[in-house]
């Protein structure tokens, strides 16, 4: 399976010199409860500014994922 | 993987009789289809003493067949024999079906998908 | 309709018996088995039995089983359609994971006629010739009303726009002369349900189908069954007793045993024994089972083919014949490269022995 081609290309051609990534830019995660836009950071508690809520889920990557309709 | 080399479709194994009246044809890209139908054909020929297909593994996309031969005749003469028998008999088919299609009174139905 | 002896296949309670065909030449003396293309013709009969929009069931009689079975074979594995092959995702947020999602698309029968596209051999780079693109773009959301307006236990369809992702929603991107070739390119049913959505999830795709056989996926096959059975063949022997009629019908599928009552007899319907099942299920009661004798008529195929792909039912055969001869051509131009490769050598060996 190809499916991880394109991640494995932008961590890979890091060490080729390439500089692929964008600088770094802050992870949206979105609340389990009331699916508000929410970002966490370092020794900060996880927890949602609108409701309060501890759970949180990773946005899906944008990035095309290559398969095989096999 | 570059441009790798694609097989003969046709190969005379080692073994075979110089004169070719007994032989193995490897054929590549062939199966059961054409192997077993081949095979009918040949022993159809009163000239053909043995014959015989074998499929040496299910992974392999090649098939043997093997000719024997009365009175010393070419087993390659026999094989081309054949093939051309098979054509005829998928042209005298395939006449026969299209004039069944044109012709008979056959049950048209009605199904749902 | 006495047939043959040799052309039956004896089906005993528990035991099948000669199966293989035994004419050819050098088997029965004083009889030339060679092959023959008249008496072949003559011998055969191809006759379609019924035809609907999707199947067709025909008769091959009078060929042996390697040559119907070839057919068969080439049918599923070997006639070319056009399917799904490669899935680009750009969103895909339902419950449905990609691999999942990218192998139903696979299985989509498109109605494209194989014969307007080439196929994409390896190394080549996709073109108009040879892939058709496809996209899907659906985002499900809440209805206004939420569906609280019409019931108290409103439906999907009342509560949501874009629950479904179905085979319609494939959009073809006609590139080049794809337009002017194929006219229309989507599923042949565009009710197949792919995945199921809720408000906030969203599927966004780019497919591109290509041409294939069966041999490599089964997605490839212009068939959902390609099959065939031998014709039955049913000989009652002795008498049935009027008083057990209909315990002897029940043997049998329906239709194929006809019982008059004015008469009182029973009798085989001819037009009907292709329908038995030939389940033996007579030859396990004492007084029946030397009253009948069961057989198949090894020579008789009757085919039963279900399209599934663009290729209407009565397509398939012809197709599958017109492979057959490409195949045979294939072999025989490369046997006559042999052939005139070893033809100076064969001469100097037939010289050697005179």
């Amino acid at each position: 399976m190809n499916s991880n081609d394109d991640q494995q290309q932008t961590t890979n051609s890091t060490g080729a010199g390439i500089p692929m990534q964008a600088p770094r830019q802050e992870m949206e995660y979105l609340c389990a409860d009331c699916n508000a836009k929410n970002e966490i950071r370092a020794r900060e508690p996880i927890r949602c500014r609108e409701c309060g809520h501890r759970i949180m889920y990773k946005r899906r990557t944008r990035r095309m994922v290559q398969f095989e309709a096999r | 993987m570059a441009t790798s080399e694609v097989p003969p479709k046709v190969r005379i194994m080692k073994g075979a009789a110089p004169d070719l009246s007994a032989a193995t044809y490897q054929v590549y890209d062939e199966s059961h289809t054409m192997g077993n139908a081949l095979r009918w054909m040949l022993m159809k020929n009163p000239k053909v003493e043995f014959c015989g297909y074998s499929v040496p593994h299910p992974s392999e996309p090649n098939i043997q067949i093997r000719i024997q031969m009365y009175d010393n005749l070419s087993s390659l003469q026999a094989l081309i024999k054949a093939l051309d028998d098979l054509n005829h008999l998928c042209d005298s088919i395939n006449t026969k079906y299209t004039e069944s299609l044109q012709n008979d009174g056959y049950q048209r139905w009605d199904e749902k998908s | 309709m006495d047939v043959n002896p040799r052309r039956l296949v004896n089906i005993g309670a528990e035991r099948v018996s000669h199966v293989s065909n035994t004419e050819f030449p050098g088997h029965y003396p004083n009889e030339d088995h060679s092959w023959n293309l008249e008496s072949f013709e003559q011998n055969l009969t191809v006759r379609i039995h019924r035809l609907s929009q999707r199947s067709i069931e025909f008769d091959l009689i009078g060929v042996d089983a390697s040559i119907a079975n070839a057919f068969r074979r080439i049918m599923i594995a070997e006639v070319p359609t056009i399917a799904i092959d490669d899935v680009y995702v750009f969103n895909n947020t339902t419950v449905i994971h990609d691999e999942i999602l990218a192998h139903r698309l696979g299985l989509i029968p498109l109605n494209v006629d194989p014969t307007q596209m080439d196929t994409l051999e390896d190394g080549d780079s996709p073109t108009d010739r040879n892939t058709l693109e496809f996209r899907i773009n659906l985002e499900c959301s809440w209805k206004d009303s939420k569906g609280k307006s019409t019931s108290a236990t409103p439906t999907d369809d009342e509560r949501y726009v874009n629950h479904q992702l179905l085979s319609k929603h494939l959009q073809w991107i006609p590139a080049g002369e794809q337009l002017e070739k194929l006219k229309t390119a989507g599923p042949l049913n565009g009710d197949i349900v792919l995945a199921k959505l809720r408000p906030g999830q969203a599927v966004e795709m780019v497919l591109h189908a290509k041409k294939g056989q069966g041999k490599d996926h089964a997605k490839w096959s212009p068939v959902a069954t390609a099959t065939y059975r031998l014709h039955p063949n049913i000989v009652i022997t002795k008498p049935i007793p009027f008083e057990r009629a209909e315990e002897f019908k029940k043997c049998f599928s329906p239709g194929v045993v006809k019982v008059d009552k004015k008469k009182r007899t029973v009798q085989i319907d001819r037009d009907h024994m292709r329908n038995d099942t030939v389940s033996r299920e007579v030859l396990r009661d004492p007084e029946f089972k030397d009253s009948v004798e069961l057989s198949r008529i090894r020579d008789w195929f009757i085919f039963s083919v279900e399209s599934e792909s663009a290729y209407k039912p009565e397509q398939l055969l012809p197709e599958a014949i017109g492979i057959m001869k490409e195949k045979i051509a294939a072999m025989k131009a490369a046997a006559m490269e042999l052939l005139g490769g070893e033809g100076g050598g064969e001469d100097v060996v037939m010289q050697d022995e005179t």
